[in-house]
């Protein structure tokens, strides 16, 4: 059985700095990805196996297939390529910001652990860093799968491919504003409304902003505009959105 | 709140009130726990137990009055207060995709437990509720039981001066309530205090130093077992134990499952 030794002078320990907390949080979180995918049994290995190496061909698959369409676009016009790139992006960062408000209220708030979280000795800002070094990991992650190719492929095709660390950066960059604007938006939010509002309100003002966006988009089409304002440009063309008059709903409805 | 100054309690809850949109959960709630103790809060559903232990560990925020374990206050110095406590709830949320040495070990980092004591301790932890054999495995593999074992010892990992339980012997088998049994004594007599909500009367009357009775937000009656069962004979019960009275206390509901049972047979 357990001994215990009288405690008068307080607890035994002394207790860490918030950066230290954080960083056995995150490594936790590292731990519990490596052992979900790796330490629950053959079947589950082999599938993991199986998955990332097929995700690793089509993401490299992708590459020389978003190359040929660039130098098509180049081509065209090397204003346009530009443009695309930099839509991608922004879509990403507009993704980001919407998803980041759901996710902060999920992670800060309804996550099963938050309760264990708040009654050990970490400090607030210690919990809210980890939320959002957390969700800054999940948008790289994301960032990287479905815009890996087209920076990799725009890079090649302008024959800058020595700067993509730097748009590895410019990435990551872009993705703190829109995460930590997310996350302020709730815990202000929350200080105001209870959580449970909160959580309801998020999902109805993502569910409004899309159906709001897609009934927008009926009437343009009916109208033969859409959101592109221009003929010949559809809604799936991102480009395009970034030159209508539609910019901003435009790219939160492409990001949901 | 000067008549609180001379005691030396590791708990006290000084005038508490909490009410949840003009619903009083609990009201003016004074009671300290001192060093050693072990306490129990027993009551009816939606007495006010659990909500009480939120607002000691700091989870909820009371509307009135304030709470001091081992003399920082909960709401003004909370980081400090919580060094100090280990709470376990009901049904405690676990990383599932860690294994339990990993959840013990992010624990002991959390609260910077050093290594060389964490080397003793979480063996002892692991051993003394025979989680040993499944320390290596991920904790989602864990029975219900199994899960609690581990939340207590996650909670004492730090070695806390006071631990708060919410209903810790829901899912645990016998052996395993009678190890929590031995433990809890066990911590009491080495100085910790403990503080824990139960519905098992049982348990409380075996194992408490202390009872508190809460019924409608209100610490209706506090005291010894022998104190409380004293309490049910002036009311009337011969021979009362301290189920007696807690019926005393909280209101018989004799009549109703009188009348469910009337319902039920026509």
């Amino acid at each position: 059985m357990i001994r215990t030794v009288p405690n008068p002078g307080g607890p035994a320990s002394i207790l860490p700095s918030a950066p230290r907390q954080v960083a056995a949080l995150l490594t936790s979180n590292g731990r519990a990805l490596w052992n979900g995918a790796w330490n629950r049994g053959r079947t589950r290995r082999v599938a993991v196996i199986v998955g990332v190496v097929l995700g690793a061909l089509l993401w490299a698959a992708a590459i020389p297939i978003v190359a040929v369409f660039l130098r098509g676009s180049l081509h065209a016009s090397p204003h346009r390529l530009f443009t695309t790139v930099t839509g991608g992006l922004v879509l990403l960062s507009g993704f980001t910001l919407v998803t980041s408000v759901s996710f902060a209220v999920a992670s800060a708030y309804f996550a099963k652990d938050i309760e264990w979280l708040l009654t050990v000795s970490i400090s607030s800002r210690g919990t809210l860093a980890h939320r959002l070094a957390s969700q800054l990991v999940l948008g790289v992650g994301v960032g990287a799968a479905l815009l890996g190719p087209v920076l990799t492929a725009a890079a090649a095709v302008t024959g800058t491919l020595a700067l993509l660390p730097i748009a590895v950066i410019g990435l990551v960059a872009l993705l703190v504003a829109p995460v930590a604007v997310g996350l302020l938006l709730v815990v202000v939010a929350v200080r105001i409304v209870p959580a449970s509002r909160v959580r309801d309100g998020a999902a109805a003002l993502v569910c409004l902003v899309g159906f709001g966006l897609a009934a927008l988009d009926i009437a343009g089409h009916a109208q033969g505009q859409g959101f592109a304002g221009r003929a010949g440009s559809t809604p799936s063309d991102p480009a395009g959105l970034t030159r209508s008059g539609f910019r901003l709903p435009g790219l939160l409805g492409w990001s949901l | 709140m000067a008549q609180f100054a001379d005691r030396a309690g590791q708990l006290s809850f000084e005038g508490v009130s909490k009410s949840f949109g003009g619903q009083l959960a609990v009201r003016d709630l004074d009671l300290s726990v001192r060093p050693g103790e072990l306490f129990g809060l027993i009551g009816p559903n939606g007495a006010g137990k659990t909500t009480t232990i939120k607002m000691a560990v700091g989870l909820l925020r009371p509307s009135a009055g304030r709470i001091l374990i081992c003399g920082h206050d909960v709401q003004s110095d909370g980081r400090e207060s919580r060094r100090h406590l280990g709470y376990v709830p009901d049904s405690a949320a676990l990383y599932d995709r860690l294994t339990g040495s990993e959840m013990l070990q992010l624990a002991a980092d959390l609260h910077g437990v050093s290594a060389e004591r964490r080397r003793r301790r979480i063996p002892a932890l692991l051993e003394g509720f025979d989680l040993t054999g499944v320390q290596g495995q991920l904790i989602m593999s864990y029975s219900r039981g199994m899960r609690q074992k581990l939340a207590l010892c996650s909670a004492l990992v730090h070695d806390p001066e006071i631990l708060f339980l919410d209903e810790p012997t829901v899912g645990l088998d016998p052996r395993g309530a009678r190890q929590l049994k031995i433990m809890l004594r066990s911590l009491c007599d080495g100085g910790h205090s403990v503080f824990l909500s139960t519905h098992a009367l049982e348990i409380a009357a075996a194992l408490c130093d202390r009872i508190g009775i809460f019924s409608e937000g209100r610490l209706a009656a506090c005291g010894t077992v022998a104190e409380l069962e004293a309490e049910g004979r002036r009311s009337g019960q011969i021979d009362a134990g301290l189920e007696d009275a807690f019926m005393a206390v909280t209101g018989s509901r004799d009549h109703e499952a009188s009348n469910l049972l009337a319902a039920l047979r026509s």
